[in-house]
């Protein structure tokens, strides 16, 4: 089923460190169908500082199946054996894309690891999800975050040209920073979750001919979900239609 | 009605700055900008001089829209004329921001010219987990001011930076009021903040031009009534500001 109107960045579950940060796929739901999203690439937030993030990945599935959302499995690169949550993914759900957050599991965008798994994940035509950090690093004295540098990007991207990936969390000086590398790769998308830290983000970025890279992400519920979509506010009609329906993990991937 | 209490036209793009707050106004419904201006951390007199005169300039040219609140570097001696001159002119609160902790004793002129002359203090306090500036405020200095001076109307900027830091440092000292501006926007922060300190100290800011939209999405998110959402868009503001 095509779908319309996407947030690429969202999630159930509930994260240990604040009890208002939770929610479940009801009230994810309601708050979505509320601003007119018709679904989401949803993942575990358990799962984020599991162990094993596939046991937090299995129980999620068990309430995406059926639904009109996608399930996107979180994995961490680092764990031995990468194959076999890809192979367990294969065998339990469906997706089409897996997330990964190099800024809690403690990893660069050159460690080896992290490029062995994107070439599994390339191979088995899996989008990535990138998370550049995990809300403000500044804000969270409890998981102290390991900053990645976005320079070495092109490493990674070396290793999925022919599938998207999604640069979540990204604030707007960083993507001004990645202007050579968005001209040069044409498989990179950001999501407007961090676009918070500069006034009026989507014209300056629209300036810049970057539209058709952007997707909404509204990394709820770990911010407050109006956070992001606050910033169509005096955007026009056309282009929140196009944010909203960049359906960038639906071209020719599996 | 909605005011925003905590806004900035930065030294380096004040032009560009004062575009964005007047379009952003216009989109939010702002009706009321408090702003102070700002550029290096550690400005001599020269330069509190020049930006004290761009926050004048911008309320003479927007009256309706801009109030002014003058922004002083402590280790200057003469921080309490300058302050005297900028209220004479209009302003209606001072701006403290990292040039010195806010419980420094050199700040103390300036806390008791702000009792005398009837005007908050707006405090910059902002705790990172990353680290602070050298002379960057959080709440715990904060507290010590309020201590100080108990009849002093202290505006603490961004609940402290993390909400769970910053308000559990103040939320029994009446005469501090938190700004919810600034870069915080984790979701459940405002209903936090009011179980913290109640809802008659809380003040909308936005932190504009350095982001800003998110605080109203806060704000609206929040599961407060209409008339306890009205009390942090501007009643409360109204109060500190001694305009009610």
């Amino acid at each position: 089923m095509e779908l319309n109107n996407i947030d690429y960045n969202c999630f159930i579950g509930k994260w240990p460190f604040s009890w208002a940060r939770q929610t479940d796929l009801d009230k994810l739901g309601i708050i979505h169908e509320a601003h007119g999203i018709d679904s989401g690439y949803v993942s575990c937030l358990d799962s984020v500082l599991y162990n094993d993030p596939m046991e937090g990945n299995l129980e999620l599935a068990k309430f995406i199946k059926n639904t009109l959302y996608e399930m996107v499995p979180c994995m961490n690169p680092l764990l031995p054996n990468p194959e076999r949550d890809f192979r367990i993914s294969y065998e339990s759900f469906d997706y089409r894309a897996v997330r990964i957050m190099p800024t809690v599991h403690g990893y660069d965008l050159d460690d080896p690891n992290l490029l062995e798994f994107a070439e599994i994940a390339a191979s088995r035509q899996k989008g990535l999800i990138v998370h550049t950090t995990f809300g403000d690093p500044r804000l969270d004295y409890l998981l102290l975050q390991k900053p990645i540098n976005l320079m070495k990007l092109p490493k990674l991207l070396e290793k999925t040209v022919d599938t998207p990936l999604l640069l979540c969390n990204i604030r707007l000086n960083e993507i001004s920073e990645l202007n050579d590398v968005l001209e040069t790769y044409e498989n990179i998308y950001i999501d407007m979750s961090e676009l918070k830290h500069s006034m009026f983000s989507i014209e300056h970025l629209k300036e810049k001919g970057l539209l058709g890279r952007l997707v909404f992400g509204s990394f709820y519920p770990m911010f407050d979900f109006s956070g992001a979509y606050v910033h169509f506010r005096g955007a026009d009609e056309n282009t929140r239609d196009r944010i909203l329906g960049n359906n960038i993990f639906q071209r020719g991937i599996k | 009605m909605i005011i925003d209490i905590h806004a900035h036209l930065w030294g380096h793009s004040y032009k560009e700055n004062k575009i964005q707050l007047l379009k952003s106004a216009e989109l939010f419904g702002f009706d009321r900008i408090y702003i102070s201006s700002i550029m290096s951390y550690d400005p001599d007199e020269e330069e509190i001089d020049m930006l004290n005169n761009l926050t004048l300039g911008f309320m003479k040219e927007e009256p309706d829209l801009i109030g002014g609140f003058v922004y002083l570097n402590p280790k200057q001696s003469n921080s309490v004329e300058i302050m005297n001159r900028a209220i004479d002119e209009g302003m209606q609160g001072v701006k403290l921001w990292v040039a010195v902790l806010c419980d420094d004793e050199r700040v103390n002129p300036i806390a008791e010219n702000c009792m005398k002359s009837d005007v908050p203090m707006l405090v910059h306090s902002f705790h990172k987990a990353t680290g602070q500036l050298e002379s960057e405020t959080v709440s715990t200095q904060v507290r010590n001011l309020a201590l100080r001076y108990p009849e002093l109307r202290i505006i603490m900027a961004h609940m402290g930076g993390n909400a769970y830091h910053g308000l559990r440092c103040i939320s029994d000292l009446p005469n501090v009021y938190p700004d919810i501006s600034g870069t915080p926007i984790g979701k459940g922060e405002i209903d936090y903040a009011v179980n913290q300190v109640g809802v008659d100290r809380l003040l909308f800011g936005t932190d504009m031009p350095y982001g800003g939209r998110q605080c109203v999405a806060q704000v609206e998110d929040s599961s407060l009534s209409e008339k306890d959402k009205e009390k942090i868009y501007y009643r409360n503001s109204m109060k500190v500001l001694g305009i009610e």
